[in-house]
């Protein structure tokens, strides 16, 4: 047995790892497959609701992780294909310490781990990025901040922070001018990045730069980084997760590394056995992943054009539905025995579509009105519309202007079906709209407003209909009864800088995950008593979309969803079990 | 077709790769060729362009700057596109590209630094 510090940390240079610094652990004569341990501090106290990483070199998942309990023990689940003398990788996550060192020995039939941790006011290696948000200028600012930019990445993200300390070092005494030219030219590069992402297409090239440097909400977000971002941004303290931790001593993360250059956006656990189905925006291809040996492999989607599959639903019989982030094609995968259908979703004019999300109800499945139609949102058109999946016949409903709100550019996002699979709601990101429409009468129903920067996105609906809705911009959550058209609350997320990008609602455990873009953890809510609490990520940098929960496990499968090419951050495909037993 | 951007670029570059290895050519060449494809693969077109100023300043004024300094700039040049920072043209800091591996930072650097005297 021995431990090797295998990767300090280089100040100033971003570790090419995104955990904490790792200690390596070689283990010569165990035949052990359960993992247990100990947190403690510098002085032996225990470290409560640390996340303990293990990067094995078996296969099955990249990481696997477990938290601390109050004593500052944890347990890993069972390490399945362990072998005597395998070596793994030990890091830790813990708001406000560091690892500093770890040591093992063999226990019985286990291994037991003493992992030493080291409190620090700094929390630079530890805290998400929007602990950089916290009492920054009003929230009214900061939500329409991160409104325009955390939709692509998170931010501060580490690159933007050493381009502050790099606009610190410029010589010069009118500071306010040198940091809102570097700003301004900060904000001309991610237009471009931004204008190339999205730009993507058969015949598109990069983007002319005198054309696209000055678009968008340049000038307002200049001002807001040159305001808010003065100084080197190396350091940042006091932050908590600002609820309490929804984890247990079970409690388990399993994060499955997807190479690049795979973009992948959302995961779904389908087939038999369950197979991992992640969505490769930046190709054709849908990555299949193995949970129990982590073996990858590809699928394409059959279609000339690029697809891009971006939204992931599973179908009632455990097929696979994906939606286009590029071109107007829906397809459908029977993940059993590989056979696709595809559907081009043009509008009857000819023109293309946006497909967005496909209708789907309480247990987060695809749903069908009751003549076997799919609904769609369109976010290209501000319209929603169905497929027949028999005829491949699609039609289209142009969402009503609201109020003095833009009729372009609304963004018509989420979409849910109610349980009587006669109204769908949907949200309009861009305006802060929510609406319904009746697929029997084909008219579109009540609608309600929020805020222009609250940002209303991937919406969930409970078994009694009771609509949930994440507010990307303000941090809020929305709670709706669809049935008395009543707003039964708006509650204020934990963090509210946290972009939280989707809801799901447990149709078992009865709360609802939301995962978050800028704060790397899923917040529960529950609706009885109105309380969120905590389930983090092990890493910073975890661009989380949307989260689907496995209906024979109850374990939730999400993914860290870091935008072709220019963001840095993990791409990885997660299996949690949140360790509370509520699916035996 | 730009939309497999990725695999595109990296396709591109493995076959340049193999291009060295079959077609004997002046190392010079070879590294123009590479250091040009870096310089998409990277997208360093977001900033710099050959002989206009975007954000950052054109790559011909950059090896007119140091034609008399080669070697010491090689090194140096490939450091700064790697870390960022700023000074050298005016109040605005380059951004930080922690993503480019070394290897293809020195591969850029001594490609800009090779750009003919005038254009």
């Amino acid at each position: 047995m021995n431990s090797v510090i295998k990767n300090a940390m280089t100040p100033g240079k971003a570790s090419r790892a995104s955990l904490l610094p790792l200690i390596l652990l070689t283990c010569m004569g165990a035949q052990a497959a359960t993992f247990t341990g100990t947190v403690v501090d510098i002085n032996g106290n225990p470290v409560v609701g640390a996340m303990v990483t293990l990067e094995p070199s078996w296969p099955g998942p990249t990481y696997v992780t477990a938290f601390s309990d109050p004593d500052g023990r944890f347990s890993l689940p069972d390490q399945v294909n362990y072998r005597r003398g395998s070596e793994f990788q030990v890091a830790i996550r813990a708001l406000g310490y560091e690892l500093v060192d770890s040591s093992m020995e063999e226990a019985g039939d286990g291994v037991s781990l003493t992992v030493i941790a080291r409190a620090t006011d700094n929390q630079v290696a530890s805290a998400p990025a929007s602990a950089w948000l916290q009492n920054k200028a009003n929230h009214d600012t900061t939500s329409t901040f991160v409104l325009d930019c955390v939709g692509c990445h998170q931010v501060p993200s580490p690159e933007f922070r050493h381009y502050a300390a790099a606009i610190a070092d410029i010589p010069g005494t009118d500071r306010d001018a040198i940091r809102h030219a570097s700003y301004d030219a900060l904000v001309k590069y991610m237009n471009f990045l931004s204008a190339e992402e999205f730009g993507r297409g058969p015949e598109a090239g990069p983007p002319d730069a005198s054309r696209v440097y000055e678009v968008g909400d340049g000038p307002r977000v200049i001002d807001y980084l040159s305001a808010n971002f003065t100084d080197r941004m190396d350091s940042v303290s006091g932050y908590d997760w600002g609820a309490p931790l929804a984890v247990t001593p079970q409690t388990a993360i399993m994060e499955y590394e997807v190479p690049r250059p795979n973009a992948i956006r959302e995961v779904l656990l389908l087939g038999e056995p369950k197979q991992l189905w992640a969505a490769d925006v930046a190709s054709n291809a849908i990555v299949k992943i193995d949970p129990e040996s982590g073996y990858t492999s590809s699928l394409e989607v059959p279609s000339d054009t690029p697809v891009g599959p971006h939204s992931l639903h599973r179908g009632p019989d455990g097929s696979l539905w994906v939606a286009p982030f590029i071109t107007s094609v829906v397809g459908h995968l029977d993940v059993n025995d590989g056979t696709w259908d595809t559907w081009r979703m043009q509008t009857v004019n000819g023109t293309p579509t946006g497909i967005h999300d496909l209708s789907f109800g309480a247990d987060h499945t695809l749903l069908t009105d009751n003549d076997g139609l799919v609904w769609f949102s369109d976010i290209v058109n501000n319209a929603v519309g169905y497929l027949d999946p028999d005829t491949g016949a699609i039609d289209h409903y142009m969402a009503p202007p609201v109020l003095d709100r833009a009729t372009t550019g609304t963004a018509l996002y989420g979409l849910v079906m109610t349980s009587d699979r006669e109204e769908i709601w949907f949200s309009q990101l861009n305006i802060g709209s929510i609406g319904s429409f009746n697929v029997v009468t084909r008219e579109f129903g009540l609608s309600f407003q929020l805020p222009l920067n609250s940002g209303p996105r991937r919406l969930s609906i409970s078994d009694d209909d009771i609509l949930y809705v994440p507010l990307y911009g303000t941090g809020q959550l929305v709670e709706y009864d669809t049935k008395t058209n009543t707003q039964i609350g708006i509650y204020d997320m934990p963090d509210m800088a946290s972009a939280p990008y989707a809801v799901t609602w447990d149709p078992v455990r009865k709360v609802v995950w939301i995962p978050t873009s800028n704060t790397d953890v899923i917040y529960r809510f529950d609706p009885a008593d109105k309380s969120f609490s905590v389930l983090p990520m092990p890493r910073t940098g975890a661009f989380l979309r949307m989260v689907d929960i496995d209906p024979d496990t109850g374990n939730l499968v999400t993914s860290y969803a870091n935008i072709v090419g220019h963001v840095h951050g993990p791409r990885m495909a997660l299996i949690i079990d949140p360790g509370d037993g509520a699916y035996r | 077709m730009k939309f497999l951007i990725c695999t595109l670029h990296i396709a591109i570059f493995a076959s340049l790769l193999l291009a060295t290895v079959l077609a004997p050519s002046p190392l010079f060449a070879q590294e123009a060729s590479e250091g040009a494809s870096l310089v998409m693969e990277h997208r360093c077109y977001a900033c710099h362009d050959m002989d206009k100023a975007l954000i950052g300043p054109p790559y011909l004024a950059i090896a007119a700057r140091h034609a008399g300094q080669k070697d010491v700039m090689e090194k140096v040049l490939a450091t700064k596109i790697i870390l960022g920072g700023g000074g050298n043209w005016g109040m605005v800091p380059m951004v930080p590209n922690e993503h480019v591996p070394e290897q293809d930072a020195l591969v850029i650097a001594r490609w800009i630094l090779g750009l003919p005297p005038s254009r």
